[in-house]
């Protein structure tokens, strides 16, 4: 991985940290993260609560709670995003950066039009009339294959389904067609045909137009229909990336081997039980001064408690976190 | 020997009527199951949010009244049980939730939660021996006995679910109905919770049934499978022959759906989903209730509802499953 960020990447982000100060002092939730993006890839985070997954694209995206700090670099298209004025970040967000989140109904405004809500951000971003708003809007609408778009872009969120709120969703933030989409966990609150369609339709869309999307999840199975890259992240670091389908085959950290190890297949042979990982996902409190799985790994050395392994290069295209884990 | 059994069993919830002054009426959630469960068994109910499954779990262990069929619990009708030996015959037939944290009183120590049950099952222990009982439903589920005098905030989701599970077991239940147990944890937190619950049903014979939407631990966990949309069981199976090959379009479907860890796989599904969405419970189809998004589906399938079927030890509720 090159250390400086080149320009054949669309987003390139270097030693992010994301701390928050509590009561009981700084919570370090994002501990120097550094990957990239190139156009058009589709690129996972996957890890359980407490990770950090989600503070990643809330500081790409200038949305940290007020207690939050940020640090480290987030280049795309030739602008760092952390050092930019509230004015100068409004510009890239509405753009050619967008966002998409868990539960569609909170992110949608109760009290205005649906077909509204949608054309507001080409009115301010790209100066379309209203009537020309509209209708890019409703096209939009149908695009996502909202049933008769016409008329439902005069309907309030409350009367849309979950699934249909999320197609909305996935309308609003595709129709300034951006170079990159954040999406935080758009399918966990759908049912499972319903979050079947939702993915195809990102997948469409993204290929259509050419976006490319950091897709933050807890769900592998989603990561592996959607994603060309992935990262796995515990307790705030990378601890393994690569693409994903080599990495699912063959993970090589013992964190992704357990969650993958977690994680039943329909067509795997039956086991008398699941594999699992001892413990708790961490949650809060201050680093640990070696790997943040530690007390959970089974196969853990006395270096591990006190050192953090490196992200190091296993194949040119894997990179992972272990002490245990060298160049081949 | 036969645990529980239902016979055409309808649950519903009543509303309000249409108009200001109409009758409040019954509306139709779960409609004819009749299912059978023994000892040591598990059976998954599957199917996606409104489908019914939490209403039949409850329905089950008589949470609910039915609105017609009934529930026969060691070859009792539970409608009959007089009130007070149905109070004291709940000890055998016990609930799990989703939320493990909501499912907790966030004021009481663990061991008051647990032991709670005790007060109606067996009353007029001491402090002392409640105390000492909640230890050991602890330590059955794996937390330590220090575990008893904290308070639900200082637990993790996963913990959380672990005392639900012990203050489930301490009246020795018989079954243990398990609604989405383990669908808000973290995913190495599953795996834990779902080989605790196989452990116990090993270790004392528990009967579950295992509500969830995901087919993946539901196949792990279950030796009979049923599926169900809106209300009806579409398809009814052992484990093996349901996962070999589903037989209703609906179950097919929702195998194809569920995204797996294999991203060789998982490439060819894309673009595979079925369209539209499952109609509503308050406006229910006269036909199949899959026909809105069947992809066989036939001009029959809206006019005349399927009934289930038998085909060799299975059954399924589709008009054109050739056996």
């Amino acid at each position: 991985m090159p250390l400086t960020p080149t320009t054949a990447n669309l987003l390139s982000v270097r030693d992010l940290v994301v701390s928050f100060r509590l009561p009981g002092g700084a919570m370090t939730a994002v501990d120097r993260v550094t990957f990239d993006v190139k156009p058009g890839e589709v690129l996972g985070i996957v890890g359980e609560s407490g990770s950090g997954k989600s503070q990643i694209l809330f500081s790409l995206m200038g949305l940290l709670a007020a207690n939050g700090s940020v640090g480290g670099q987030a280049v795309f298209q030739g602008q760092n995003l952390l050092g930019l004025t509230p004015a100068a970040l409004d510009r890239v967000r509405g753009v050619s950066l967008s966002m998409i989140f868990q539960d569609p109904m909170t992110s949608l405004n109760p009290y205005k039009r649906v077909g509204d809500q949608l054309a507001e951000g080409l009115r301010v971003h790209q100066g379309l009339s209203k009537s020309d708003a509209w209708r890019s809007a409703v096209k939009m609408l149908d695009r996502v294959r909202i049933p008769d778009a016409a008329n439902r872009a005069r309907r309030y969120p409350h009367e849309f389904s979950g699934g249909m709120r999320q197609r909305v969703m996935i309308a609003m933030s595709l129709l300034v067609r951006p170079a990159l989409l954040l999406a935080d966990e758009p399918t966990t609150a759908l049912d499972v045909t319903i979050q079947a369609q939702v993915l195809d339709l990102m997948a469409e869309l993204a290929r259509e137009i050419g976006t490319a999307i950091i897709l933050v999840t807890h769900d592998l199975g989603v990561v592996a229909r959607l994603c060309d890259r992935v990262i796995v992240l515990y307790g705030g670091r990378i601890m393994e990336q690569g693409s994903a389908e080599p990495l699912f085959i063959n993970p090589v950290h013992p964190y992704s081997q357990g969650l993958l190890a977690a994680t039943p297949r329909l067509t795997d042979a039956l086991t008398p039980r699941l594999g699992t990982i001892p413990g708790t996902p961490r949650s809060g409190g201050a680093m640990l001064p070696g790997c943040p799985f530690a007390p959970r790994c089974t196969v853990k050395i006395a270096a591990c408690e006190t050192t953090q392994p490196p992200l190091t290069a296993i194949t040119p295209d894997r990179h992972a976190a272990c002490h245990l884990t060298g160049a081949p | 020997m036969t645990l529980l059994q239902t016979r055409n069993l309808e649950v519903g919830y009543r509303i309000p009527g249409a108009g200001l002054l109409s009758k409040p009426r019954i509306l139709p959630i779960v409609h004819n199951v009749n299912l059978t469960l023994h000892p040591a068994r598990t059976l998954g109910i599957v199917g996606e949010s409104g489908c019914g499954k939490s209403t039949l779990g409850r329905a089950l262990i008589r949470l609910i009244a039915p609105t017609a069929g009934q529930v026969l619990w060691d070859g009792v009708d539970m409608a009959e049980m007089p009130p007070q030996t149905l109070r004291l015959r709940r000890a055998e037939l016990q609930i799990i939730f989703q939320d493990p944290v909501a499912a907790l009183d966030p004021r009481m120590t663990l061991a008051r939660i647990i032991s709670r049950p005790l007060a109606t099952f067996e009353p007029g222990l001491t402090r002392a021996a409640l105390t000492q009982r909640a230890v050991l439903a602890l330590q059955q589920v794996g937390l330590s006995a220090d575990f008893a005098h904290r308070y639900p905030h200082e637990l993790s989701g996963g913990q959380a679910q672990r005392v639900g599970i012990a203050r489930a077991l301490i009246g020795k239940p018989r079954l243990i109905v398990c609604d989405e147990p383990v669908s808000a944890l973290d995913v190495s937190i599953q795996a834990q919770v779902v080989n605790l619950l196989m452990d116990l049903q090993d270790s004392v014979g528990l009967a579950l049934v295992f509500i969830s939407h995901n087919l993946s631990i539901v196949r792990h966990i279950s030796h009979d499978v049923m599926v169900m949309c809106l209300g009806r069981v579409v398809e009814h199976a052992p484990r093996d022959a349901f996962y070999a090959r589903p037989l209703h379009p609906y179950a097919q479907a929702l195998m194809l759906a569920v995204p797996e860890p294999d991203p060789t796989r998982e490439r060819h599904r894309i673009g595979q989903s079925l369209p539209g969405e499952l109609p509503s419970v308050l406006n229910p189809p006269a036909g199949c209730v899959f026909a809105s998004r069947c992809p066989i589906v036939q001009p029959r399938c809206h006019a005349e509802r399927p009934e289930l079927r038998d085909f060799g030890g299975r059954q399924a509720a589709c008009h054109f499953i050739e056996a």
